[in-house]
């Protein structure tokens, strides 16, 4: 349908909002790691490393943003939930609006109309 | 099926393990801790091998450390092995820290004497005695002088020792608001100013015991928020049939409620599906198998069929 070489590198950019999304997919719903795994692909990111959303988990919850609790599973082994915590909330948020003027820069930027519109009639 | 799933998550956990062997051993716990589980659920939903899914158990484990923002295995021994290429994201809180042991420990100690410094402060009943900062910042400043000296000959990088300005600014500040608060006769408020500690795990005052609240009936998301805001810890032991945890109401807990326990004790929520319309003895019936058989050393299976047949 699209697509001509060589396109984005998904997975690198993937890298820069990995936290902001793995907090969104845990912003209304806590869950546990592969929960996590499966929203995002899911959602539209099929390439998400099961191991950096793990990681990630990991990290965040070290950071203060996630708590974590433990959920028996007749099915299976116990399963490690997360979910936001208040300051989790707020990075995200943060994290929210950074990429939402993020985006809107780098649109202008490809679009070209960050180069038309910003020169000329100023003095 | 399950058993071979786990099986295969488990040689390829314990690879990944041993990828991950140069990290200090809580490091590594904290980063394995579950890793089985997780891989099992990965296992159980695929049908391709683990390999073939996630690759092999060394790119995991570079990944695991990349994205866990921990140190990659370059920079602890010059092994030659596999230092892959990739650097890590924002890693505030565990990158490798390369100043010697007690350096760190010097920092620590003085950041707990300021600390200890501020809740003296706090303590104290009478108006402020503003000289006492005074004085605990001049105490905290020859320490970090002395500590400093002791530094140049250890040769730490310059950077440690440009801090020096820095702490004493931030404690003159924070007498000099204490001053202020005294003359302007209210000095209570003021005091968390200086104090940089986030909120973040703000327990209520501590207690040594409390009555077990009353969560019967609430969500489990509901429940579990509660009780730890009192300071419990919730385990919660869940109906089989549900996947998610939203719409599950608790049926019982143990202890239950009005119990006088120990705060910071484990908590049992024993919940069942609001959603289903089976009645609920029969549900309990089947929670107190799941937490028979999967947390038999928490709570007797008596205990939990007793209270909850009390249940309406």
């Amino acid at each position: 349908v699209s697509a001509v070489p060589p396109g984005l590198e998904r997975t690198q950019l993937l890298k820069g909002v990995l936290d902001a999304v793995v907090l969104a997919a845990l912003a209304d719903h806590d869950g546990y790691g592969y929960d996590v795994v499966r929203r995002l692909r899911l959602g539209g990111l099929p390439e998400v490393a099961d191991a950096s959303v793990y990681g990630t988990l990991r990290r965040l919850f070290g950071q203060g943003l996630l708590t974590s609790y433990v959920v028996a599973s007749d099915e299976g082994p116990h399963r490690k939930y997360y979910g936001l915590t208040k300051v989790g909330h707020k990075a995200l948020e943060a994290q929210r609006s950074d990429w939402t003027a993020f985006e809107a820069t780098v649109g202008r930027i490809l679009d070209g109309t960050a180069f038309t519109t910003t020169t000329g009639d100023e003095s | 099926m399950t058993s071979i799933d786990s099986t295969a998550a488990t040689h390829y956990a314990t690879a990944v393990r041993a990828a991950l062997a140069d990290l200090p051993p809580d490091q590594l716990h904290a980063i394995v801790d579950g890793l089985d589980e997780h891989l099992a659920e990965v296992a159980a939903d695929g049908s391709t091998d683990l390999v073939d899914a996630l690759g092999p158990p060394t790119a995991y484990a570079a990944e695991l450390r990349s994205s866990a923002g921990l140190p990659s295995v370059a920079t602890t021994e010059p092994t030659g092995a596999s230092p892959v290429a990739i650097e890590p994201l924002a890693t505030d809180v565990v990158v490798a820290d390369n100043r010697p042991r007690w350096a760190i420990a010097a920092r620590v100690a003085i950041a707990a004497v300021l600390a200890l410094l501020l809740i003296s402060v706090v303590r104290i009943s009478d108006p402020v005695n503003g000289l006492q900062v005074v004085l605990g910042a001049a105490a905290v400043g020859v320490g970090w002088w002395m500590l400093h000296l002791i530094g140049k000959r250890a040769q730490l990088p310059a950077a440690w020792t440009t801090r020096l300005p820095l702490v004493l600014g931030a404690a003159a500040i924070v007498g000099a608001v204490l001053l202020g608060a005294q003359w302007a006769g209210s000095n209570r408020e003021v005091v968390f100013v200086g104090n940089a500690e986030p909120p973040v795990t703000a327990l209520p005052a501590p207690q040594i015991s409390a009555a077990m609240p009353d969560v019967i009936g609430r969500t489990v998301l509901e429940a579990r928020r509660e009780l730890e805001s009192a300071g419990f810890v919730v385990f919660i032991a869940r109906s089989p049939s549900a996947n998610d945890l939203l719409g599950q109401i608790v049926a019982s807990t143990d202890p239950s409620p009005g119990t006088i326990v120990a705060v910071g004790t484990r908590v049992t929520l024993l919940a069942f599906d609001a959603t289903s319309t089976s009645v609920v003895p029969s549900t309990a019936v089947t929670a107190t198998t799941v937490v028979s058989s999967a947390t038999s050393t928490l709570l007797t299976a008596s205990t939990i069929s007793n209270s909850t047949s009390t249940v309406p």
